[in-house]
């Protein structure tokens, strides 16, 4: 290797030079082939969930209800679960991303079950209005599952093929149980997997409180961990509208003489971020949509809107 | 007397003197007793191994700090596509966007000029949202009147979000229409919304 003592000879830095450059095309090359099938994986993965991860991402028209279906190339397994400290978020956990780490998704509703898998998933996306429109709720249901409304003529009419209806593929609307495809979760007043009375949904996992259409879908289709959960997140998120539309009815007030009775809200708003008892939530929840209805009536009739 | 000199990190009789050139020292390692033959070899064999692994480590130490910057550059995109995103729909928050009521149809997609004032005139209600522009790396989310001949009038500037920056950043701007519910009817003014981004 050495010509004389301490010089190197050309061969060998020759060598050196070649060998690091061909170890390096051998990474990258090796590296690359690698990462990129990782990543392309979960780049399609997180294109095709962007609806859900992603705050500012939306689908369908500016309040109406929506539908959409995501696609993914592999059947994956997703896990959800909720914090509501704060404004609280959803996580979300795709198992074959390259980096196992949960997705926190901040300012969007997602109501689902725990544990979700499958290869086709039908997102719904549903203005809630408390009495403004808060937020948009999002129901995440696996196409794998099939749900059989039983005697629910108003949900056929929202989601079924009628001309107006969403026509969602994986639920059926019958008149009778026996009439239901299997396998199926049946949905219906009583009796059912998924019972649905008076403001009060009932399923083996526990019951859950409703007040319009929008609760009442999403404590159909998700755990009641994850919908009280969000109902929580919902109440400090309307806490602080609410202070957002009292320094709008400060500006009203300059060219209107309208008053509304905010405080109220804003009250039921605080105690059902703090309350944790199912039972509790919903009587809340009714107390937050009489107040909700006071604001709507002053708000109707008012010469300068509130919303 | 033998004299001893160093060849190749081996000591060697000065009856074996290595000379300049393959043929030389050929002759030379041929010279040697053969245990200290097989030595030498031996010492070749592992400096090379460790200059190989040496060379390995330095490539592939070049490697991780290539990629790490592949890395970055990918994260500044995604930032840059997060906050095109960001943009279209910021006017589209529940916080900030007109309310049924502007419209004899459905929500349109307007900025309620009072909303705007509120989040401009209350730290308090800037500061509720944090969770949101700190996650999706903004540091300032600015509402800026805009009038056809702005030479003339400049217009008012509304602060909805603001944070001390560090480092890098880049901002986006598009346009909005900004709105007033009056007695008489809308009233609405061009808006242009600009974010500031934390770049990586």
């Amino acid at each position: 290797m050495l010509k004389k003592r301490g010089v190197i000879e050309f061969s060998w830095i020759f060598a050196l030079i070649v060998g690091a450059i061909i170890l390096f095309l051998a990474f990258y090359f090796i590296g690359t082939k690698f990462t990129e099938k990782n990543i392309l994986k979960s780049i399609q993965t997180e294109q095709s969930l962007d609806i859900i991860f992603n705050p500012f991402s939306s689908f369908g028209s500016l309040g109406a209800t929506s539908s959409k279906v995501i696609l993914l190339r592999n059947s994956e397994k997703i896990n959800f679960s909720c914090d509501s400290n704060g404004l609280g978020f959803n996580s979300i956990l795709v198992s074959t991303e390259a980096v196992l780490k949960p997705r926190l998704v901040y300012y969007k509703y997602i109501f689902t079950e725990n544990f979700s898998q499958g290869k086709d998933f039908q997102i719904i996306s549903k203005p809630f209005s408390m009495p403004w429109r808060v937020a948009d709720f999002i129901y995440f249901i696996p196409r794998n599952i099939n749900y059989c409304f039983i005697g629910f003529n108003d949900i056929k009419d929202e989601f079924g093929d009628s001309g107006t209806g969403l026509n969602i593929s994986n639920f059926q609307f019958k008149d009778s149980r026996n009439q239901c495809n299997e396998p199926s979760i049946k949905v219906c007043r009583s009796g059912c997997d998924i019972n649905v009375n008076n403001g009060v949904v009932t399923k083996t996992s526990g019951t859950t409180y409703y007040v319009d259409d929008a609760t009442m879908y999403a404590a159909i289709f998700s755990d009641p961990t994850i919908y009280n959960c969000n109902l929580k997140r919902l109440g400090k998120r309307i806490e602080y509208q609410t202070k957002v539309y009292d320094e709008k009815v400060a500006s009203i007030l300059s060219r209107c003489s309208d008053t509304f009775g905010l405080s109220s809200l804003r009250t039921n708003a605080g105690a059902l971020y703090y309350e944790r008892i199912s039972r509790a939530i919903g009587d809340i929840l009714i107390a937050l949509k009489a107040s909700s209805d006071i604001i709507n009536d002053q708000n109707r009739r008012a010469q300068c809107k509130l919303f | 007397m033998i004299k001893k000199l160093r060849y190749g990190g081996q000591i060697a009789h000065d009856n074996v003197v290595p000379r300049v050139g393959s043929h030389a020292r050929q002759n030379a390692i041929s010279n040697l007793p053969r245990f200290r033959k097989g030595q030498l070899k031996i010492q070749e064999m592992a400096f090379v191994l460790v200059g190989i692994v040496v060379l390995v480590a330095l490539v592939l130490l070049f490697f991780v700090a290539f990629q790490s910057m592949e890395a970055n550059k990918n994260a500044a995109y995604y930032r840059e596509a997060r906050a095109i995103t960001m943009l279209e729909m910021i006017a589209s928050l529940p916080e900030l966007r007109c309310s049924s009521s502007f419209s004899t149809t459905s929500e349109s997609v307007c900025l309620d000029y009072d909303k705007v004032i509120a989040f401009n005139s209350s730290e308090e209600v800037q500061n509720n949202y944090d969770t949101l522009w700190d996650n999706s790396w903004v540091s300032k989310i600015e509402i800026e009147e805009v009038y056809v001949n702005s030479s003339v009038r400049k217009g008012k500037t509304y602060t909805i979000y603001s944070k001390e920056s560090e480092g890098n950043v880049k901002s986006y701007a598009t346009y909005a229409a900004l709105c007033t519910d009056e007695p008489s009817g809308l009233i609405c003014k061009i808006a242009k919304i600009r974010a500031t981004i934390n770049m990586p």
